[in-house]
């Protein structure tokens, strides 16, 4: 057999077997909550602003209502599989996994989560086989790799697909421009790699016709964006722009003033954040048009920076990354682990797996007990905890930005610096 | 000429200063004491300027509404546990407080306002002014008020510590009742002022000593003013979390001291024996 054959299905056998068992409760019910009201026909993005405006009416407090704030091509993208299982399940699909206690029935819950989980599965597997074509280690690699497959198949997120629409539209973009600017505004469904689309214009600039083709490949994957600003802009605005406002939050060097201060201190350090994080952005940015770095280098730092110096760093987005940057040799592999670990003392991975423990009352039960033992032995300290692993992400994400951008022979210290007077008579000699 | 590969090692030196410069201000942040009240997640709240520290609930304890502290020391100021207001131990005409009412919380007015839903209609405010800690209950009708203030533990109420009397142990009613606790070796006082005279006040002890004041009252209106006789007004620099900078600047001199020695030793030239 192929070995990218067998790596694609070794991918896509653990993950099947993974994705009905476990879920981000919140994510995937947000998921859920979305899909339900445009299959209904109700506008998503009013339901979100709606329930902000609510939610900080009823407390006084800068809140944000944590639904669905991503491009409508996503729903595009999920709706159809929760139409599929609505069609299994005709008459009892009243799940609520947002709820306090989340309402879970089964076997519909496994059906579910299995269906919701297909395109992300499918983009996974997609970057397993365009890895291994090119890099057959690397394929596996990913395949196997433990923080990929807890975000894909366990959370649920669909960073991955981002990660895939980006991997693809690297790999376009010399030879097929229009298809390139395709992929490219479909990895928008996440707003966050917006920070590449300076990188990709400029690189197309090389003529007008590639450019052109750049950006119709770009319009045309935006046109549910259009079309979203046309019938309702307001409500479509006020929950995009959510993703920009957002308090300081998640695995990064602001993690401290999120654990310790309260909404009002954070909406104020966010706007220092924000400033810090576009002035980095700009600026390498620039060193990277400038320097005429590798495309592929260039993405990867620059999306690094995003996650180093951005508001907000929540888990997944590293997976967003990762196809790409295990594509790039510039890359530091070990930063997944810190992700992977933050998890542990942010949602705790039992928290994954609800499913499993909401099956009957003794399991339940068992969920609490644990739960309780986790927080009452790791709670005092898991803020210092996470804090920990947030500035070790820091420091090697920053330290892999920075060495990239170093000389590739290294300057000798000033104490060895070899002088014009130091240089032998025969070595200058051979110099002329 | 400069030396061009020296002038960006330089600058690359210093971006890397900045960088860990940045990330240890920001870990200095605890130290920031923003005064008057925020809040972190719907339902928790927090209050706090150069003496008081109000906790309004939180993400494990959902009962505490609030708890009162004072930040005592210098120059780092520690959170000295003073009274709790319980709603899991207060009840309204026989219903409890967290059990048998909705609630819902609202930074207004220079306070927090808690609305109960139910019959009968309640609302709790709480702020704080420079003499206290004021709590009050108010109802659209006349109500049976049960109050449990609670610590661990009050070294005497009313100026008695209530060694060897037989339960339950009363209190004459009146609108000013003082305490007095013990925290860290420093004996604090402290009068609760009501805005009405209650029906009865009864105080409760464990084991160890007296944790609970009751307070009984009737009626559809009453305020509670918590005040300190010695709190200090001193400026507030930190009241905890030193382990944030602590951490940040542990990061910040080995990540300098790693770049550092990969500058100066992976680099180094061959040497000869001479």
């Amino acid at each position: 057999m192929r070995s990218w054959l067998k790596y694609v299905l070794i991918g896509l056998v653990i993950r099947l077997i993974l994705a009905p068992f476990f879920m981000h409760a919140w994510d995937i019910g947000t998921i859920l909550e979305a899909s339900r009201q445009f299959l209904n026909g109700e506008d998503v993005y009013k339901y979100v602003a709606e329930r902000t405006s609510m939610l900080r009416q009823s407390t006084g407090l800068p809140f944000y209502y944590h639904g669905f704030a991503y491009l409508p091509q996503t729903l595009l993208i999920f709706a159809p599989f929760y139409r599929l299982y609505t069609l299994m399940f005709p008459v009892e699909n009243i799940l609520d996994l947002r709820a306090v206690e989340p309402v879970i029935l089964y076997p519909h819950i496994y059906a579910f989560l299995l269906l919701i989980k297909i395109p992300i599965i499918l983009a996974d597997v997609a970057v397993i086989y365009l890895l291994s074509k090119r890099e057959p280690r690397i394929g596996l690699f990913y395949a196997l790799n433990p923080y990929v497959l807890f975000i894909t198949a366990m959370w649920g997120n669909f960073d991955p697909l981002v990660g895939l629409f980006l991997l693809a539209s690297y790999l376009c973009f010399s030879e097929r421009r229009i298809l390139s600017g395709f992929l490219y505004g479909l990895s928008l469904i996440k707003i966050y790699s917006i920070v590449l689309l300076p990188l990709f214009i400029a690189r197309s600039l090389s003529g007008w016709r590639e450019f052109t083709k750049f950006v119709l490949g770009l319009f045309v994957a935006s046109l549910p964006v259009i079309s979203c600003l046309f019938v309702a802009p307001n409500s479509f605005l006020d929950a995009i722009l959510f993703q920009g406002a957002r308090p300081v939050n998640g695995m990064n060097m602001y993690y401290v003033v999120s654990s310790v201060q309260g909404m009002f201190f954070q909406t104020a350090v966010t706007k220092v954040a924000t400033l810090i994080f576009a002035v980095a952005l700009l600026s390498l940015t620039y060193v990277v048009l400038r320097g005429r770095k590798p495309m592929l280098n260039s993405v990867v730092m620059i999306m690094l920076t995003w996650m180093l110096f951005a508001p907000v760093t929540n888990e997944q987005y590293l997976a967003s990354l990762m196809p790409l940057a295990l594509l790039s040799q510039r890359f530091d592999r070990k930063l997944w682990i810190f992700p992977l670990l933050f998890t542990a003392f942010h949602a705790t991975y039992i928290y994954f797996a609800i499913p499993i423990f909401w099956t009957d009352a003794a399991l339940r039960n068992l969920y609490m007990v644990v739960h309780g033992a986790w927080v009452e032995t790791v709670g005092t300290y898991s803020g210092y905890i996470r804090y920990f692993i947030s500035l070790s992400f820091a420091f090697l994400a920053f330290r892999n930005v920075h060495n990239h951008f170093q000389p590739q022979i290294p300057a000798l210290n000033k104490h060895f610096q070899v002088t014009k007077t130091a240089v032998s008579p025969v070595k200058a000699r051979h110099n002329r | 000429m400069p030396n061009k590969p020296l002038a960006r090692r330089e600058m690359k030196t210093l971006v890397d200063v900045l960088f860990v410069v940045l990330v240890i201000s920001l870990s200095l942040t605890p130290f920031i004491c923003r005064r008057g009240w925020d809040g972190q997640a719907p339902g928790t709240f927090v209050y706090q300027d150069e003496t008081y520290y109000v906790k309004y609930s939180d993400d494990t304890i959902r009962t505490d509404k609030p708890h009162i502290f004072i930040l005592e020391g210098w120059p780092i100021k520690s959170l000295v546990d003073v009274v709790e207001l319980s709603d899991h131990q207060s009840f309204v005409n026989g219903l409890n407080l967290y059990e048998d009412f909705e609630s819902h919380e609202r930074l207004m007015d220079n306070g927090l306002t808690v609305f109960y839903s139910g019959s009968p209609q309640l609302m709790k405010s709480i702020t704080v002014t420079d003499e206290g800690v004021i709590v009050r209950y108010e109802s659209d009708q006349p109500i049976e008020l049960r109050l449990t203030l609670w610590r661990w533990y009050f070294s005497s109420v009313e100026g008695n510590d209530y060694r060897g009397m037989p339960l339950p142990l009363k209190v004459e009613p009146k609108e000013t009742l003082s305490f007095e606790f013990k925290d860290r070796g420093q004996i604090y006082g402290g009068v609760l002022r009501l805005s009405d005279k209650p029906l009865n006040i009864e105080v409760c002890r464990d084991l160890n000593g007296l944790n609970k004041i009751i307070i009984h009252y009737v009626g559809s209106n009453l305020s509670i003013k918590m005040s300190l006789d010695n709190a200090s007004q001193s400026l507030k620099i930190a009241n905890k979390n030193l382990p944030y900078p602590l951490i940040s600047v542990f990061f910040g001199l080995v990540y300098l001291w790693v770049r550092r020695y990969a500058f100066l030793v992976k680099i180094r030239p061959n040497r000869t024996s001479h």
